[in-house]
C-alpha cells in the first residue's frame, strides 16, 4: 500500500516505535531518528561500567523487535543546523511520529501547531501518556502505568491477592496498534481533503477500551468489578489446571467450558466419570456451584498429562483448551511454524534471531520484514546523501558540529 | 451512521465515505467496525436472526439480563445498523450479495471455510466485486494445525504467551481479568483492513486475515526475543512485572496499590530521594542492573515498606511531580472519577434503553473535528434496520414476500 509513505519516527519505547513499524510493514519507508547524546531510551540505560564501544545500547531485544524495517539516523534537534536538516526531511515525509512529553516537545520546537502550519500535508501522530489538556498532561508514563490508570491492571489477579500487571506493559501495544490505524485513517482523508492531520494520541484514552468488558461492570451495577482469578461469570468450570511438569518447570493448560453444550463434551474427555454425571452439574449456576470440586477433578486429570497432551484430547473433543506457552514453547508452537509467524532476521551485533513476523496477512500486497533494527546512527550519512544530497564535506561538517554521531553520548 | 458529536457532522469525519459490512460476531469483530465507525464508516451489522451471542453477555445493566441490556453490545456496537440474515440459508447469502455491491470491507469471524462454503470469501466474490476488501478475523487463522480449535479468550492468550508468566511463583498462572487479547486483535483487524483499503487503487480488494494468537504472540516479544538473546525464561513474579526487570510492578499503599516501576537508572534515584533515603544511591547493592536483580528482595522490600504508609492517590501525586512514571492502581469507579478524563471531556454518553451510561470515549482525537465528549447514537436492537437496508438496496420485495429467512427485529 503505502510504497511512497515515509515515516519520520522520533519516539522512543515501544508505542510510537511500534505504530512506525506496524506502517512499515505494509511498505512505508521508515527513518527512525535519534540523538547521540538521547538515543532511545529503550535502548536501555548507559551502563554504570560501560567501556568503550561497549555494545549493550545494541542488545536490547525490545528495541530490536519493534525497530525493524527502519533505517537509523541520529539528529541533535537541540542544535540549530539539526533543526534545520530535520526540517529539510520532513519536508520530503508524509508522517511523523513523537512520543516526547511536553516539556521535552517544547524544548525540541515539535509544537503540533507549527509543525502542522509549515508541513500542512504532515500527518503528525503525538502520543502522550494522559493527553495534552488537563491537570495531569504533563505527567509520564511507561506501559505499566497506562494500564493500570485505565483500570486494566486492577481486574487482574487472584480474588485474595494484589493487583497483577499484564505480562506486556499492555498500554503500549494498544496505543501502538491504534496509532497505526490513526494514521492510516488520516493518510486515507489526505488524499480526498489534501490536508494532513494532528492525531492527538492520549496512551490512557487509547488503552481505556480495551478493558471495557470489565470497566462497563462499573457503569452497569455502580460496583467495581471483582479479580475473578481464573474463573469467569459466564463460563464454568474455567480455569489454568497443572499438567506434568517439563524442563524441571511447571505447566499448565487453560480450560473453557463455554456453556451447557460444552459440558458434555468435557464430561466425555475426561472419560465420563461417574462424578460428572451428576445432574445439577448440567446448568452453568450447578457447575458454578461446584467449581472447587470440579477444580479438583479437572486438576487430577491433567496433572497425569502434558499441556500439550491435555490440550490436544481436550480439543478432539470439541472443548476450548490452550497449553500455557512459555517464551521457548511459543517459539516452537507446531501452529505458529506451520504459520512461518516467527521470521529470522540478522542482526549486527546480536545475529540471527526468530522475531515475531506480521500478525496481519494481506493476500496481494503481503507485509514484508525487511531488516534489523537499525543501530545508533547507522544510516545517517547514507540518508543525508540519498535523500537530502548532502556531499561528504556537508555531512562532515554536520558531524564535526555534533548534529549527528553514532557512538552514544548519553549521560546517565 | 454514525455517533454524532454537537460540533461535527459526519460527512468531515475521515472515513465518512467508507461503507463496512460487518457480519463477524463476538468482541474482536466488533471492536474492529467500531473502531471503523467511530471515524466516520457506515457500518452495517449483519447479524443471525437469533442475533449476535454477545447480546446476551454481561455486563448487563443493573445486573438484569436481557435482550437490549448488555452493556458490551451496546457499545459495541453503538451507531451502526442492524440487518438480520441467516446466512446458513440460500436466500440470506444471496440478500448479503446484494448489500456487497455498495460495500467497500466486508468484515467476518466465520470459521476457517465458512465464508469459502457460502461463496463469500474474497476469491469467490472477486470478478462482482473486484474492489472489496475482505477482512476475517479468527481465532488462529484459516490454515494450520490449531484451525479448527475452539477458543477463547483465555484459551488464546495462553497459546500467545500472555499467562506463563503471571502470577504468583506457588500458584498456578493467572489469566487477565479483561479479554485483552480480543481487543487487541480487534486493532489489527482494523489496521489489516485500511492496509488493503490503501492498496485498492493499485490492486484491487484482497483477502485480509487475522488471527487472534498471533496477534497476541506479537505482543510477547518481550519474552521470545529476550529468550533468544539470553537464554533465559520469564518466568511469574508475583508483583513484579517481570522476573527479569527487578522493581517494575506493584507496591502496598495504606489505602491500596501503587505502580513503582523503576525502568532506568535515575528512577531508581529520584526514588530513594522522595523516600528520604538518598544515600542508598551509593549502595553497591542497587548500583547496576545485575546488582539489583540479585538484590531484588531487599529492594522490593526496602521500597514497600515506604511505600505501605503513603496514601496511594498522593503517591502518584507527588511522584509524578518529581518526573517519575509511577502511579496508583485505581478501581472502575476511581477511573471513572478521573479529574483528569472530566476535565478532557473524555467520556462518552450512550443511551440504553430509558438511561445514558457513560462510556469509553475515542480512543484518538483528530484536531479541529473530533473531540471528545459525545452523545452516541444507541446500538440497533435486533434486525431494526433490515427492511431499510435492504430495500435500499433494492430487495425490498424479497425481503418482505419470498423469504423467510430475512427478518426484521
Amino acid at each position: 500500500m503505502a510504497e511512497r509513505m515515509r515515516v519520520l519516527d522520533l519516539s522512543q519505547g515501544w508505542a510510537g516505535p511500534m505504530a512506525a513499524y506496524m506502517l512499515s510493514l505494509f511498505g512505508a519507508e521508515v527513518i527512525k531518528i535519534e540523538a547521540a547524546r538521547y538515543y532511545d531510551w529503550w535502548r536501555g540505560s548507559p551502563h554504570p561500567d560501560a567501556q568503550p564501544g561497549d555494545q549493550r545500547h545494541e542488545s536490547a531485544p525490545n528495541h530490536n523487535s519493534i525497530n525493524r524495517n527502519k533505517r537509523g539516523i541520529t539528529i541533535d534537534l537541540q542544535i540549530p543546523e539539526g533543526q534545520s536538516l530535520f526540517h529539510e526531511l520532513l519536508a520530503m515525509s508524509d508522517v511523523l511520529v513523537e512520543n516526547y512529553p511536553p516539556r521535552v516537545v517544547r524544548k525540541l520546537g515539535l509544537e503540533p501547531a507549527g509543525l502542522t502550519a509549515r508541513h500542512p500535508r504532515l500527518v503528525l501522530l503525538s502520543l502522550s501518556a494522559f493527553g495534552d489538556s488537563g491537570p495531569e498532561k504533563d505527567y509520564v508514563a511507561i506501559g505499566t502505568t497506562v494500564e493500570s490508570m485505565a483500570g486494566i491492571t486492577a481486574t487482574n489477579g487472584y480474588p485474595d491477592g494484589p493487583p497483577l500487571l499484564t505480562t506486556n506493559a499492555y498500554g503500549d501495544p494498544a496505543s501502538g496498534a491504534l496509532g497505526a490505524f490513526a494514521v492510516l485513517t488520516a493518510i486515507r482523508e489526505r488524499r480526498r481533503t489534501g490536508q494532513g492531520r494532528h492525531i492527538a494520541l492520549s496512551e490512557l484514552e487509547t488503552a481505556i477500551p480495551h478493558g471495557a468488558d470489565r470497566l462497563l461492570e462499573y457503569a452497569a451495577t455502580g460496583r467495581n468489578p471483582r479479580r475473578y482469578g481464573n474463573r469467569h461469570p459466564s463460563m464454568a468450570p474455567h480455569g489454568v489446571y497443572p499438567c506434568r511438569s517439563a524442563n524441571g518447570s511447571d505447566r499448565f493448560v487453560v480450560i473453557a467450558c463455554r456453556d451447557d453444550a460444552d459440558w458434555p463434551r468435557l464430561r466425555a474427555a475426561l472419560g465420563d466419570p461417574e462424578w460428572a454425571r451428576e445432574p445439577l452439574l448440567e446448568t452453568l449456576e450447578g457447575r458454578r456451584a461446584a467449581h472447587d470440586l470440579i477444580d479438583e477433578r479437572v486438576g487430577a486429570w491433567t496433572a497425569s498429562r502434558s499441556h500439550r497432551e491435555a490440550m490436544e484430547e481436550l480439543q478432539s473433543a470439541g472443548v476450548a483448551a490452550g497449553a500455557v506457552l512459555s517464551a521457548s514453547e511459543i517459539l516452537a508452537d507446531p501452529h505458529l511454524q506451520a504459520r512461518g509467524f516467527h521470521v529470522a532476521v540478522e542482526h549486527p551485533v546480536m545475529g540471527s534471531a526468530l522475531y515475531p513476523g506480521p500478525a496481519i496477512r494481506l493476500s496481494k500486497t503481503p507485509a514484508r520484514i525487511t531488516g534489523p533494527a537499525p543501530l545508533l546512527g547507522q544510516h545517517t550519512e547514507e540518508v543525508l546523501k540519498e535523500l537530502l544530497g548532502k556531499s561528504d564535506d556537508e555531512i562532515a561538517t554536520l558531524q564535526r558540529l555534533g548534529v549527528w554521531s553514532k557512538e552514544p553520548a548519553r549521560k546517565g | 451512521m454514525s455517533p454524532e458529536s454537537a460540533s461535527t457532522s459526519t460527512m468531515e469525519l475521515p472515513l465518512a465515505p467508507l461503507r463496512v459490512i460487518d457480519a463477524s460476531s463476538g468482541i474482536a469483530g466488533g471492536f474492529c467496525s467500531k473502531l471503523l465507525a467511530q471515524y466516520g464508516a457506515t457500518v452495517v451489522k449483519v447479524e443471525p436472526p437469533w442475533g449476535d451471542p454477545l447480546r446476551s453477555a454481561g455486563p448487563f445493566l443493573d445486573d438484569e439480563p436481557g435482550p437490549e441490556r448488555s452493556l458490551l453490545f451496546n457499545w459495541l456496537h453503538s451507531g451502526k445498523q442492524s440487518v438480520a440474515l441467516d446466512l446458513e440459508s440460500t436466500g440470506g447469502v444471496r440478500s448479503l450479495r446484494r448489500l456487497l455491491a455498495g460495500a467497500d470491507v466486508l468484515l467476518d469471524s466465520a470459521a476457517p471455510g465458512g465464508m469459502r462454503s457460502r461463496g463469500l470469501d474474497q476469491a469467490s466474490l472477486e470478478a462482482s466485486l473486484p474492489r472489496l476488501v475482505c477482512t476475517s478475523i479468527t481465532p488462529f487463522g484459516q490454515d494450520g494445525p490449531y484451525a479448527g480449535y475452539e477458543a477463547t479468550f483465555g484459551v488464546l492468550q495462553a497459546l500467545g504467551g500472555w499467562v506463563h508468566a503471571m502470577g504468583e511463583r506457588e500458584r498456578p498462572p493467572v489469566i487477565t481479568g479483561s479479554a485483552l487479547g480480543l481487543f487487541m486483535t480487534g486493532v489489527y483487524g482494523a489496521v489489516g483492513t485500511m492496509a488493503a483499503l490503501e492498496a485498492v487503487d493499485e490492486v484491487g480488494g484482497q483477502a485480509v486475515e487475522v488471527a487472534a494468537q498471533e496477534a497476541i504472540a506479537a505482543a510477547a516479544m518481550f519474552d521470545t526475543v529476550r529468550f533468544q538473546y539470553t537464554g533465559v525464561e520469564r518466568e511469574r513474579a508475583g508483583r513484579s512485572f517481570s522476573s527479569l526487570i527487578p522493581l517494575v510492578g506493584i507496591q502496598p499503599a495504606r489505602d491500596g496499590w501503587c505502580g513503582v516501576h523503576v525502568l532506568l537508572s535515575w528512577h531508581l534515584g529520584r526514588l530513594f530521594e522522595a523516600m528520604g533515603r538518598p544515600e542508598l544511591r551509593d549502595d553497591p547493592r542497587f548500583r547496576s542492573p545485575e546488582a539489583r536483580e540479585a538484590n531484588a528482595e531487599a529492594l522490593d522490600a526496602l521500597v514497600g515498606g515506604w511505600t505501605r504508609r503513603q496514601d496511594a492517590v498522593s503517591f502518584y501525586h507527588a511522584s509524578q511531580g518529581r518526573g517519575l512514571p509511577f502511579n496508583f492502581v485505581p478501581t472502575a469507579a476511581q477511573v471513572y472519577a478521573s479529574p483528569q478524563l472530566e476535565a478532557r471531556d473524555y467520556w462518552d454518553a450512550l443511551p440504553v434503553g430509558e438511561r445514558t451510561v457513560r462510556v469509553p470515549g475515542l480512543p484518538f482525537r483528530l484536531a479541529g473535528s473530533l473531540e471528545g465528549g459525545r452523545g452516541l447514537a444507541p446500538a440497533p436492537s435486533l434486525g431494526e434496520h433490515t427492511r431499510a437496508v435492504l430495500a435500499a438496496a433494492g430487495i425490498a420485495e424479497a425481503a418482505s414476500a419470498e423469504s423467510p429467512e430475512v427478518r426484521d427485529g
